[in-house]
């Protein structure tokens, strides 16, 4: 008898383990029951393809955002744009990684709710949406903040849909001064200068 | 694994019975592909989870089972076991004989006088693509000190090999028809249940792709095993295209 309560408490110990793994999980995706949130560019069209990414952010309080990364993998998880008629609309597949390893926001429990806003840039820009950000010539936007519930990150619960995401657009591209341009912009006063040293 | 004493009074300290050789998450998912030829994305879960024992007889004598990555390939199937109440444990014994493609999901049990031991797992030696599934068994017998020792061949169990049955990447799975409702994929499910949006961009979570029938077990009584499997070898009725179904299927085989 002794030696079964053993046995059976080590199987046991780790599927609860298994089971009650924390932490709040979500599906990076904009629209699903209750959810219609697409993504825009600065001219009101719908963002597409690979090239604009979007990532969630989150966490237990509104000023400690950071990105969300996989449960398992711990890795960050971009979702690309979708095409045709997926225009403005991003989903996580999963791919290279299994179907639990959910977007997580560790510091908040199992079904716990967290602050969450979603990012998104046009890559071709940068590799990420802080990268993006800093560099000051826009292509970059943020959806406003919300408060989500989400589930846990075990093999048999799907992430929380985003319910409260709302439709955002991606600041203009300001593009940076060309070397000609700041040649058109010099060389009246180039031209002042040398007259100036004539006479 | 911890002891847990005094009926749970007292609970031993943490014992690690073995390191296992796979890294991968969660849990040691083995990752099998659904071929050699599959697209190195396209796998299933398939856990390292151990698969205990005890003698009925010999006190404090422990069984233990897990599957593991292989030299060869991703999964084969282990076997280690302690004579003192799992403080000490022996070295893993590789109980497949046949060490090219994938086995896993290990099955144990024991034979009430304590005298012998039944194994048995999926196993894809059959084919040549590591695709096809079988299940396979080995005996063993308990000597007196407590060696475990192993009949020289395994043996076939099942009479028809199957398909593993998940979505993984495959885009025929996520065809109206060809997926199981249960472990749908990423794929609009209106057609299915009628209170599922039928905007197209409305698709299950991509949660059970990865998904496929868990677990077996093995029982014995003097006489006899007895185990129970998840078998695909048979094509669902009544859906728009042929795919194959869970099936549970039993045998009974007598002790040698």
């Amino acid at each position: 008898m002794r030696t079964t309560s053993i046995l059976v408490s080590g199987a046991l110990n780790l599927l609860v383990t298994w089971a009650a793994v924390g932490q709040s999980s979500f599906w990076l995706n904009n629209i699903g029951p209750n959810l219609n949130a697409p993504v825009f560019d600065p001219q009101a069209n719908l963002l597409e393809g690979s090239s604009y990414l979007a990532e969630l952010w989150g966490g237990a309080t509104p000023d400690s955002l950071t990105p969300v990364l996989s449960f398992y993998s711990r890795q960050r998880v971009f979702a690309a744009f979708l095409t045709g008629a997926g225009a403005g609309y991003f989903r996580d597949t999963y791919a290279g990684r299994v179907g639990a390893d959910h977007p997580t926001v560790l510091t908040v429990p199992s079904f716990g709710w967290a602050w969450l806003e979603v990012r998104a840039w046009d890559s071709r820009l940068g590799a990420t949406y802080e990268a993006v950000a800093a560099s000051g010539i826009g292509g970059y936007g943020e959806s406003a903040m919300f408060y989500a519930q989400g589930t846990s990150p075990d093999l048999l619960t799907p992430g929380a849909t985003l319910i409260g995401l709302e439709s955002f657009s991606l600041r203009p591209v300001v593009p940076e001064p060309s070397t000609v341009a700041f040649l058109l912009v010099a060389l009246p006063f180039l031209l002042f200068h040398r007259c100036c040293k004539r006479e | 694994m911890r002891p847990v004493l005094n009926r749970g009074t007292n609970l031993g300290s943490v014992q690690i019975v073995r390191q296992l050789v796979t890294t991968n998450t969660p849990n040691g998912n083995l990752q099998l592909l659904r071929s050699n030829t599959a697209t190195n994305t396209d796998t299933f879960l398939a856990f390292s989870f151990p698969v205990p024992a005890v003698n009925p007889v010999k006190t404090n004598h422990l069984y233990l089972a897990y599957a593991d990555k292989g030299t060869n390939d991703k999964a084969d199937i282990f076997f280690v076991s302690s004579t003192d109440g799992g403080t000490n444990w022996t070295n893993p014994a590789r109980v497949n004989t046949v060490w090219t493609n994938d086995q896993w999901m290990p099955v144990l049990a024991g034979k009430p006088d304590g005298t012998k031991l039944f194994m048995a797992w999926y196993d894809r030696r059959s084919d040549t693509n590591n695709s096809l599934i079988d299940v396979y068994g080995r005996w063993g017998t308990i000597a007196s000190n407590g060696d475990v020792s192993f009949y020289t061949n395994d043996f076939r169990i099942t009479t028809t090999s199957f398909p593993p049955v998940f979505v993984g990447t495959d885009t025929n799975n996520l065809a109206r028809g060809h997926y199981d409702p249960v472990y749908p994929g990423q794929t609009n499910l209106h057609w299915h249940y009628a209170d599922w949006p039928t905007n197209s961009l409305m698709v299950a979570s991509p949660t059970y792709v990865g998904h496929v029938g868990e677990y077996n077990g093995a029982w014995a009584e003097g006489q006899h095993v007895y185990m129970t499997w998840t078998d695909y070898r048979l094509t669902a009725e009544g859906t728009d295209y042929p795919r194959n179904q869970s099936d549970i299927r039993f045998v009974r085989i007598t002790w040698p």
